[in-house]
Formats: structure tokens, C-alpha cells, sequence
């Protein structure tokens, strides 16, 4: 019963995890990209979590409870890690 | 040393040109990238910081032939492209540093201009790197010239976080020597890139970099 009750637990932190945001990204073709653009982020106080996919050129970005970063500060962190950014509605 | 009719090695730089590298001058803002190419008789380490997006300073230390070069220098990327599945660039680079050969340390300016291309599945580059060289009373030094250029297939699509693999082959065509050409095989992940390569001629090479 406890191992039930600890892997529900488990299972559901990534609910009380903040919220998560995709930004599309043009020209992250490879992973020396996507380390710069993960360092970028993962700098920022507001962000727990950045998940990158190169197959759909996306970086997932998970907040932390109740902050967020506006879209001209990721516009302006993905500009200086070289890379432009679009967002998905 | 393999002989490449020289107009398909014009045309190969041309189609490098008009495309974008691996061995990126200038990186992301604040990173610091180690890179070295090293075979027989040649050892090439560049350590660079980049302070914007654009702009890097940078060290290259050169042994090639009889000559060590010691340059400090500034990277500067002119254009980039950020297409849906492609990036391209073209990076500028100046410096000025010492000439150590022939028991005597001169001083030597250094310009370069390296364009390159890549996509998940392709990559090419082409890269003119050029020592301005000083002469001494008895002794004159023949400025030292390097054209590299490079194309890459990826034999399988690697996400972040997993092993990727290229197949390159390069040709370098260094002052009046015959081109060189390399095969190499390039194995990266995350921060750390190794290339280990054979010349068909029976030589080595072995590049490394590092992003920080």
C-alpha cells in the first residue's frame, strides 16, 4: 500500500509542477545548439525544467509554481544563444 | 595525398559558400569552446570566449611545419541564417601574435573567413585562414595559407542527450602542397566532439572540442 501510495505521489509531481510552455526554434539543428539555448534557460530563476526535442525544433520550458517568463525575454535569451524564436498558440 | 582535379575543388568551396560548421569562432553569449585539430606535423588549438552572440576573442596556437604561431584574436560571426531545418554563418577572424621559427620570434598577422551550412542530415564548410608573415635580414618566410574545406552526412537522426555520428570527409590545400584529403568519423555528445580520421595517403588526424 505504501509503494502504491508513493509511486501516485511520484507519478503525480509533475502536476504541481508549474506550467509548461513550447517554443519553436529555428536553426537549433544539433545538440552543440541546443546546449547553448539549455544553459540560457536553465540560468533563469523562473525556470524548473527545459526539455529540448531537435526532431520538432522545439524547447519545452516548465515553470516553476506561479512564475513565467514573458515571450520578449525568451525571444531576447534564445537571440543571444544565436537562435530565433516562434510560439505555438 | 590524393590528387582532386581542381575545378571540382572549386566548385565544391563554391557550394560551401553558398551554404554553413561545426567549429564555431563564436558561440552562444558567455561560452567558452576548446578546439584542436591535430595530425602529423600539424597541432592547431583555439580557445575562445564569446562575449555576445556575434563577437568572441580567442588563442590560436599553430605548429605546422618549422613554425609556431601564437596569436591571440577576435571572431566575429557577420551573417546568420536560421532557417526551419538549416543554420548557416559566416565568421570573420583577425589577429596578431608571434611567428616562432628559425631560432627567431617575428610577428605575424593572421585573417580569416570561414562560411558553413548545416542541417540534422547535412553539414559543409569551407574555411581560408591565412599568416601574414615577417621577413628577417637573411631569412625569408613564405606567408602560410590554408584552405579547408569539409562535408558531413549523419548516418542516423540523433535527438539532445543521445550520441550523434557524422561521416566527413575534408581537403586541405595548405600554401603549394598537394590537396590532403581526410576521412573522418565525428562522434558527439553534449558539450564534447571528437573527430578521428585516417588521410589516403596512410595518415592520422584527431580533432576535439569542447564547449563550456
Amino acid at each position: 500500500m505504501k509503494k502504491l501510495m508513493a509511486m501516485i505521489v511520484f507519478l503525480s509531481l509533475p502536476a504541481w509542477a508549474g506550467e509548461v510552455e513550447t517554443v519553436n526554434v529555428k536553426g537549433m539543428v544539433c545538440s552543440f545548439c541546443a546546449q547553448g539555448i539549455t544553459k540560457k534557460f536553465k540560468e533563469q530563476p523562473e525556470v524548473a525544467d527545459v526539455a529540448v526535442s531537435l526532431e520538432n525544433k522545439v524547447v519545452k520550458l516548465t515553470y516553476k509554481d506561479g512564475q513565467k517568463l514573458s515571450h520578449q525575454k525568451i525571444e531576447s535569451l534564445l537571440k543571444e544563444a544565436g537562435y530565433e524564436a516562434s510560439f505555438t498558440k | 595525398m590524393t590528387k582532386i582535379p581542381s575545378i571540382l575543388l572549386v566548385m565544391f568551396m563554391l557550394a560551401g559558400f553558398a551554404l554553413q560548421a561545426e567549429a564555431h569562432p563564436v558561440s552562444y553569449a558567455g561560452a567558452v569552446s576548446l578546439m584542436s585539430y591535430n595530425r602529423e606535423n600539424e597541432n592547431d588549438v583555439l580557445l575562445t570566449y564569446s562575449f555576445t552572440r556575434s563577437l568572441a576573442v580567442g588563442l590560436t596556437y599553430l605548429k605546422v611545419e618549422d613554425a609556431e604561431y601564437t596569436v591571440p584574436r577576435l571572431n566575429y560571426l557577420v551573417q546568420r541564417w536560421n532557417n526551419e531545418d538549416s543554420q548557416g554563418n559566416i565568421y570573420f577572424s583577425a589577429g596578431y601574435g608571434t611567428d616562432r621559427s628559425f631560432e627567431e620570434i617575428k610577428p605575424v598577422s593572421f585573417g580569416s573567413v570561414e562560411a558553413d551550412w548545416e542541417s540534422r542530415r547535412y553539414y559543409t564548410s569551407i574555411q581560408y585562414n591565412k599568416f601574414f608573415r615577417s621577413d628577417s635580414d637573411a631569412i625569408k618566410r613564405v606567408d602560410f595559407e590554408h584552405i579547408k574545406a569539409r562535408a558531413g552526412l549523419a548516418p542516423y537522426l540523433a535527438e539532445f542527450n543521445e550520441l550523434n555520428a557524422w561521416l566527413i570527409v575534408q581537403f586541405d590545400k595548405m600554401n603549394d602542397r598537394p590537396v590532403e584529403t581526410t576521412q573522418f568519423i565525428r562522434l558527439f555528445y553534449k558539450n564534447v566532439l571528437v573527430e578521428l580520421g585516417a588521410t589516403f595517403g596512410g595518415g592520422w588526424a584527431f580533432n576535439y572540442m569542447v564547449h563550456f
